[in-house]
């Protein structure tokens, strides 16, 4: 498949360092992951992954270097004004609204960029309006069916794909997903491969993942890291012959 | 899509339920002064709106503050003072219920940043500041002495002499308190409060700056709760250091825990529950502070959704 156009970058980092009590958790890591791809961060545990995510999305600061959302600088920004300027993530453990009802949780989240929240003259049912989105956020999702129960009362694999609706209220023009798939039997994770190739229409997708099928199956391209650096980027196939990273990390699966 | 009609009908029965509560308790407060002494009742309409604002900042926004009482008493001196100098009865209580707002501005600002024990510590603390205030700020609030024999003058013919008047004053009063306590709570405000309660992580990735939140539930809940403390004044007639006492912020937890927190109501019910009983055991020789204690265990340990809470959860499992 050959484009015409140049694509731009969506996301950035420049010699992106953090550092906790001296131990470099985030050591000079440069990436480029271009708009419209589905981008893989993988790395044997602890190698810094959730850390970056961390960094990428606000929660935490960086002790140097830059983060660059479509080339604007993001990295000293709160999590809820990074959002707000397209980039929108989800976590590694489930993160829901447990009190709440499916159907609510997506509701609370999509009218976050409507100007309601802070209307409390405003009765709740003209919260309706926004219904059909999010029926339709649902439907996406493979919620459609359990709106009405309690986000608390939902199975693991249900609280994922409610997590990934509601990150989609925000229209992310980036979504990160962490571990998309942690803790589900191979009926689910087909499942989300298939969600995410379908909420990676129009988007640019990056996600930290164990499970070397679904990177293989779903990403355009890799990023290795170990002990918090980069130490192979490119195409799976190619990154998978790289010696340095057979030897980090995918060992008896490269060679199987 | 069957969806969306499901959800309407099944927030129709959680609206006539609500409704039924409101209706209930609205008649049982009319005819409150006729089953028992005026100024009980008022005692209990003035901690029952109490018990409602603390419980939008503990129930909805998840902060539990042990130092309410700053809003309550600071309210409480500032009405005593102004009607002890002259002033209307209803502008000494906007100008309370204007203080503690006031009051809360600075105190929300730097506590909400704080979770947990440590926002309750913070609140605390501040709590303590102001009680020790209040007693070294004599000429102000009358120190050990008090505020008392102020005038209440007559407003539009009302004749606040009588208590059944005072009553049904401040059951205006109330109404208003509550219905902004409501509007907060059922809003996409209300909604987005407890999605920052429910998880702060999350409500920050879908864009919202949970502080803010925080903040102006902190300062509605003060405002609300220096209401109910210039009723309180207006009611009785004087003001005590007891106003500003951490234990004043202790009995507004344990009125809602009793009565059911985020049930709306239920404050209201403890704060009628511990207000009768102390009005009883007060009258008799046992000791209060036992008995009120004694009880507060029991709910606790039987009915840990509270009292209303506990009715309401029987009413939706039928």
């Amino acid at each position: 498949m050959t484009i015409a156009t140049t694509r731009t970058t969506a996301l950035q980092t420049v010699k992106l360092v953090k550092e906790f009590h001296g131990f470099r958790a985030t050591n000079d890591v440069t990436l480029d992951i271009m708009e419209g791809e589905i981008h893989a961060i993988i790395g044997p545990n602890g190698a810094g992954k959730t850390t970056l995510f961390n960094l990428l999305s606000g929660f935490l600061k960086p002790t140097s270097g830059e983060v660059r959302l479509f080339g604007e600088r993001i990295e000293t920004l709160q999590p809820f004004q990074i959002v707000r300027r397209g980039l929108s993530r989800s976590f590694q453990i489930s993160s829901v609204f447990p009190t709440m009802t499916v159907r609510e949780n997506v509701l609370v989240a999509l009218q976050s960029p409507s100007g309601l929240p802070f209307q409390f003259w405003t009765p709740l049912h003209k919260l309706e309006a926004l219904g059909p989105q999010a029926d339709a956020i649902l439907a996406d999702v493979g919620l459609a069916d359990s709106y009405s129960r309690l986000a608390a009362d939902l199975s693991h694999g249900e609280k994922r794909q409610l997590e990934i609706g509601i990150s989609l209220t925000q229209n992310p023009k980036v979504l990160l997903l962490d571990e998309p798939t942690s803790g589900m039997g191979s009926e689910g994770i087909a499942r989300v491969i298939e969600l995410v190739r379908q909420v990676a229409r129009g988007r640019t997708v990056v996600l930290v993942e164990h499970n070397m099928s679904v990177v293989s199956e779903l990403t355009d391209r890799i990023t290795v890291l170990q002990y918090g650096a980069v130490i192979a980027s490119g195409k799976y196939d190619d990154v998978r012959r790289d010696p340095q990273v057979i030897e980090a990390y995918l060992g008896d699966e490269a060679h199987a | 899509m069957t969806a969306p009609t499901d959800a309407l009908s099944q927030s129709r029965a959680a609206r006539h339920n609500r409704a039924a509560w409101l209706v209930g308790l609205g008649l049982l407060l009319l005819i409150l002064p006729r089953l028992i002494y005026p100024v009980l009742a008022l005692d209990v309409l003035a901690w029952g709106l109490f018990a409602v604002a603390f419980d939008l900042l503990f129930g909805f926004a998840g902060l539990l503050s042990f130092g309410h009482a700053a809003f309550w008493g600071t309210s409480a001196y500032v009405t005593g003072y102004l009607l002890g100098h002259g002033q209307s009865v209803p502008v000494a209580m906007l100008a309370g219920t204007l203080s503690a707002g006031l009051l809360a501005v600075p105190i929300a600002f730097l506590s909400v940043r704080s979770a947990g024990i440590y926002f309750s510590m913070i609140t605390l603390a501040f709590g303590q500041m102001l009680s020790f205030l209040a007693l070294q700020w004599t000429d102000f609030t009358g120190g050990e002495n008090g505020l008392q024999g102020f005038a209440r003058p007559n407003f539009m013919g009302l004749d606040f002499s009588n208590a059944t008047v005072r009553y049904y004053f401040c059951l205006a009063l109330f109404g208003v308190g509550f219905y902004i306590a409501y509007r907060a709570i059922r809003s996409p405000f209300g909604e987005t409060l407890k999605a920052v309660r429910d998880n702060e992580q999350r409500a920050q990735s879908i864009g919202y700056n949970p502080n803010r939140f925080k903040f102006t539930a902190f300062v509605i809940s003060a405002t609300l709760a220096g209401l109910a403390g210039s009723m309180n004044v207006f009611g009785h007639g004087v003001v005590s250091l007891d106003a500003v006492n951490w234990k004043t912020s202790g009995e507004v937890v344990m009125m809602t825990l009793l009565g059911g927190t985020t049930t709306l109501f239920g404050p209201v019910v403890g704060a009628g529950i511990v207000s009768l009983l102390q009005d009883r055991v007060t009258s008799s020789n046992l000791p209060t502070g036992i008995v009120t204690g004694l009880v507060f265990v029991l709910v606790v340990l039987f009915f840990r959704r509270g009292v209303v809470g506990t009715l309401q959860h029987w009413m939706r499992r039928k």
